[in-house]
């Protein structure tokens, strides 16, 4: 009643890379040598980026960062972002400092949209990734100032 | 002006009422109207601001607020519409068919600028020592639209306006002289919070923002008129002079300390968390959060568990151990015990750590897994979803047209679904019927008495309401979970399913609409009962176990008094509350914010937390310590990391690990029919709720009872009940 589509779920990673794959019309299969081969649709960064192997495991959060309460402005509300998942820190037990191996911990990539982020995921070889964060959006509610003053609920004695 | 409640109304007000009404059930016709020569369609009464917004230009503004009524008091909103000689307010101005706004000519420009002057000529320069530095709607503005000079000279040496600082409790910081008077506060107070203490005295330049006579504004949701106010008025006394916000770390995550499951923002620099915003969902929290979900963050750092602990059996006192010593005495207990081994889970558990208790104890062959909280397992039980949910949802509140509460105190249970009524009760004429005590939820309702025959009376048609509940469209029925723990818990669910289901037959609902929604106030508790947890320990009282396991329960629902002496019992859990204090062995666990974990709100939205921080010392997450244990045990459980976990989740019950969403629950006529299996009658002890006052609300969890800032809320709100001029008004 409140929601028909959009349904998320924890494999919603492989519907999103069914969608990166749209975004790239190339699939074909070519003949080599009389062998058929399926050449991969979409290219892959993550072989040759040099990554260490162990990150292609880890999940990736794509999500809008949504409007900041503090504030009017919408700035960066919108913008698509895409980070890593927050590894095991240690503490120095003397000075207290935090320290990490984790050299993605501070990783932040920026995205104007959401096909983008997802499309640079898949080439990375992010392949874990999934969105976190789908914004919600407030219905659209006419304001009025004069229910100040109708005889409601939402008459007010300070105008 | 101190707002007072109108009942009265106009002649010709209500004229231009009935008009509107009229206006409002025809189809909406757009009129198209141009921001900036862009053509956008709107409804007729839009107002300027919201025509601009949805062609993409955003109006400066300080007193506008989309969840709170229109004031038109600060004109920073001032945009030129095309022949109009003088520029108008954009918040408060409704557009005409075919206007031309121009939000960026000479005029609209020049009467920022002007606006922008007066009000910097009567706001301090102390920027550097602000706290709201950095996010300051103020500053930004100032820089987008104001001028770069100003014509205040202070030529006679007079020293700007300065105004008095109040002190209105243990949570906000005033310094009134940044006061831009907005009025925002005000309005949240009277509007959202439902509390009149603030308001103005005062005009022209003596107007001034307060509570006129010195009073704590104490509600359970002021901590939201902090981030409402654009300059550095109202900040959080707990975060001043903490952090600015570019220095620290946001992450996006679920607060626990009630069942709604708001929607935070974890500020964290350094292994802490500074503080909590509640971020933007209008599906739970809107754009609220509750003191306690905002202001409890520095119990996280008091009394927690950071190394694993043995009781020495002789003198009775705990010793730190390593991991190895405490997981190689549980693991050995435990498998002494067989199959004697018994779990609870508590308030705050995830549903990954849930599971992994559910797995290992099922796999040992032991069935008593429990959670903390009772809940009537006759009838359906919790086989069905819909017999132990908020079944219309928080946002379905805004449609409904009569909410009847059974025993429970939102306000004070869940504030953010509490402040949803209170908006459907001002803007949708929700009408609400309480059946319980008769505790202030900050909105008119009618009390129907607090004795459980009520409902018999409802359902039988002899209760003079009845007519009143026959005749809604969409009603609702709220009940607290807490009266479900009762007794006679099942035959009152009975009693409850049966009048949802006379309702429903009656015919003139929507088949879509669900009458029965019961509110949770436990985070870990839909959760559980998704798995399969059996609720209460009813069970482990009658047959204590070798071995009991006790995943972060701190209720106190099983004492060292209900066991023998030989049971053992593992505590695990991030706090050293009651659970720890009973304990023979301790294994240190994550708080919400240092896990990234599965919980379900009351409306069964399963939503997750992610990790902020890593948990202090040797504390490790909960569903990984649990599956260390099961390796030792020689019973490992099959996942190893957190997505074969949630795979594992998706196994038992899909919906929790579709995140953000809720799975609609159904067969309410199914659980109803298997409801009238119920035996047993319905006392008629009188409903009580635990929350009545302000300072019961603010301890309530192993995090929050840690929490000194609570500890001060809840003086201060003790102090102020005991004031003899108004210490009664807000019970």
């Amino acid at each position: 009643m409140f929601y028909s589509k959009n349904r998320g779920g924890f494999f919603e990673r492989l519907t999103m890379l069914k969608e990166a794959k749209q975004l790239d019309p190339k699939t074909e299969e070519i003949k080599h040598t009389g062998e058929k081969i399926t050449v991969r649709a979409y290219e892959d960064v993550g072989v040759v980026s040099g990554v260490p192997e162990e990150y292609f495991k880890r999940n990736v959060y794509i999500g809008q960062r949504g409007k900041h309460v503090m504030q009017q402005g919408t700035k960066n509300s919108t913008t698509w972002i895409l980070k890593f998942d927050n590894q095991q820190k240690w503490m120095n037990p003397l000075i207290g400092y935090k320290s990490t191996g984790d050299c993605h911990a501070y990783y932040k990539v920026q995205f104007d949209r959401r096909e983008e982020a997802i499309e640079f995921a898949r080439r990375q070889r992010f392949d874990n990734c999934y969105r976190v964060n789908e914004p919600h959006k407030p219905k659209f509610k006419v304001k009025a100032y004069r229910e100040n003053y109708l005889d409601k609920r939402t008459r007010v004695s300070t105008k | 002006m101190f707002r007072v409640p109108l009942t009265r109304g106009l002649p010709s007000v209500k004229v231009v009422h009935s008009s509107l009404r009229a206006t409002a059930t025809q189809a909406p016709q757009k009129i198209d109207v141009y921001i900036d020569d862009k053509k956008v369609m709107v409804e007729p009464g839009t107002t300027v601001l919201q025509a601009a917004a949805l062609a993409g230009v955003e109006i400066p503004r300080f007193c506008y607020h989309e969840r709170l009524s229109v004031a038109g008091n600060c004109r920073m909103c001032l945009v030129e519409v095309e022949k109009s000689p003088k520029p108008v307010a954009a918040c408060a101005m409704p557009v005409m068919k075919g206007w031309r706004i121009k939000t960026n000519s000479d005029m609209t420009r020049k009467a920022r600028e002007g606006v922008m002057e007066f009000l910097l000529v009567n706001h301090p320069l102390d920027c550097p020592i602000c706290d709201q530095g950095g996010e300051c709607d103020l500053q930004d503005q100032s820089m987008a639209f104001g001028s770069d000079r100003s014509r205040f000279t202070d030529i006679d040496f007079t020293g700007k306006r300065a105004v008095e600082d109040k002190d209105i409790g243990p949570l906000i910081k005033t310094i009134m002289t940044r006061c831009i008077h907005c009025t925002r506060c005000i309005r949240f107070a009277s509007e959202v919070a439902g509390i009149d203490d603030l308001g103005t005295t005062g005009r022209g330049s003596d107007m001034q923002v307060g509570t006129y006579v010195e009073k704590m504004f104490l509600s359970e949701l002021s901590g939201n008129i902090i981030d409402l106010c654009p300059v550095g008025a109202l900040t959080s006394k707990p975060y001043a002079f903490t952090a600015r916000p570019w220095e620290t770390r946001k992450t996006e995550s679920i607060d626990v300390h009630d069942a709604i499951g708001s929607n935070i923002v974890l500020s964290t620099r350094s292994g802490e968390v500074l503080r909590v915003l509640p971020r933007v969902n209008d599906e739970v929290n809107e754009e609220w959060l509750s003191d306690k979900a905002r202001f409890s963050y520095d119990g996280l750092k008091r009394q927690r568990l950071i190394t694993p602990m043995i009781k020495e059996p002789k003198t009775g006192e705990l010793i730190p151990v390593e991991w190895e010593d405490a997981l190689v005495i549980a693991g050995m207990k435990i498998k002494e015990a067989g199959r004697s081994v018994a779990g609870i889970a508590g308030g705050l558990v995830d549903a990954e750590a849930l599971i992994a208790l559910k797995d290992l104890l099922n796999s040992l062959g032991s069935e008593a897994v429990c959670t903390e909280h009772t809940y009537p397992m006759e009838g359906c039980g919790t086989d069905l979803r819909s017999n132990y949910l908020l079944n219309n949802r928080i946002a379905g509140v805004e449609e409904a047209d009569l909410a009847l509460l059974v025993g429970t105190n939102p306000r004070f249970e869940a504030p953010l679904f509490n402040s949803r009524i209170r908006k459907a009760f001002i803007h949708n004429e929700l009408n609400v019927a309480v059946i319980g005590p008769p505790v202030n939820l900050t909105y008119d309702y009618e009390h129907l008495g607090d004795s459980p025959n009520v409902l018999h009376e409802l359902l039988y048609g002899s209760h003079p309401f009845t007519s009143t509940l026959m005749a809604a469209k969409h009603p609702m029925i709220v009940v607290g979970a807490s009266q479900l723990e009762r007794t006679d818990g099942a035959s009152l669910l009975a009693q409850l399913q049966q009048l949802a289901t006379t309702l429903m037959l009656r015919g003139n609902i929507d088949h879509n609409w669900k009458v029965l929604n019961i509110l949770h106030s436990i985070a870990s508790q839909v959760a559980a009962l998704d798995l399969g947890y059996k609720a209460g320990v009813s069970e482990i009282r009658n047959a204590p176990p070798k071995v009991l396991f006790m995943l972060g329960a701190d209720e106190g629902a099983i004492t060292k008094e209900d066991l023998p002496d030989h049971t053992f019992i593992i505590y695990q859990g991030h706090h050293g509350d009651a659970g720890a204090a009973m304990a023979d062995v301790i294994l240190p666990g994550a708080a919400y914010t240092e896990k990234q974990a599965t919980y379900v709100n009351t409306e069964g939205r399963s939503q997750q937390t992610l990790a902020a921080l890593t948990p202090p010392g040797m504390a490790r997450e909960d569903w990984k310590i649990i599956r260390a244990l099961s390796e030792i045990i020689g019973n490992k459980l099959r996942y190893d990391n957190l997505n074969q976990i949630r795979v594992r989740l998706e196994e038992v019950s899909p919906n929790l690990t579709r995140y953000g969403y809720a799975e609609e629950a159904n067969f309410t006529a199914q659980a109803s029919e298997l409801a009238k299996n119920v035996k047993g009658n319905t006392s008629s002890d009188p409903f009580d709720v635990k929350l009545k006052r302000l300072e019961d609300f603010f301890m309530t969890d192993s995090i929050s009872r840690a929490s000194s800032i609570m500890a001060k809320c809840v003086q201060a709100a003790k102090k102020h009940r005991e004031n003899k001029y108004f210490g009664s008004q807000n019970e």
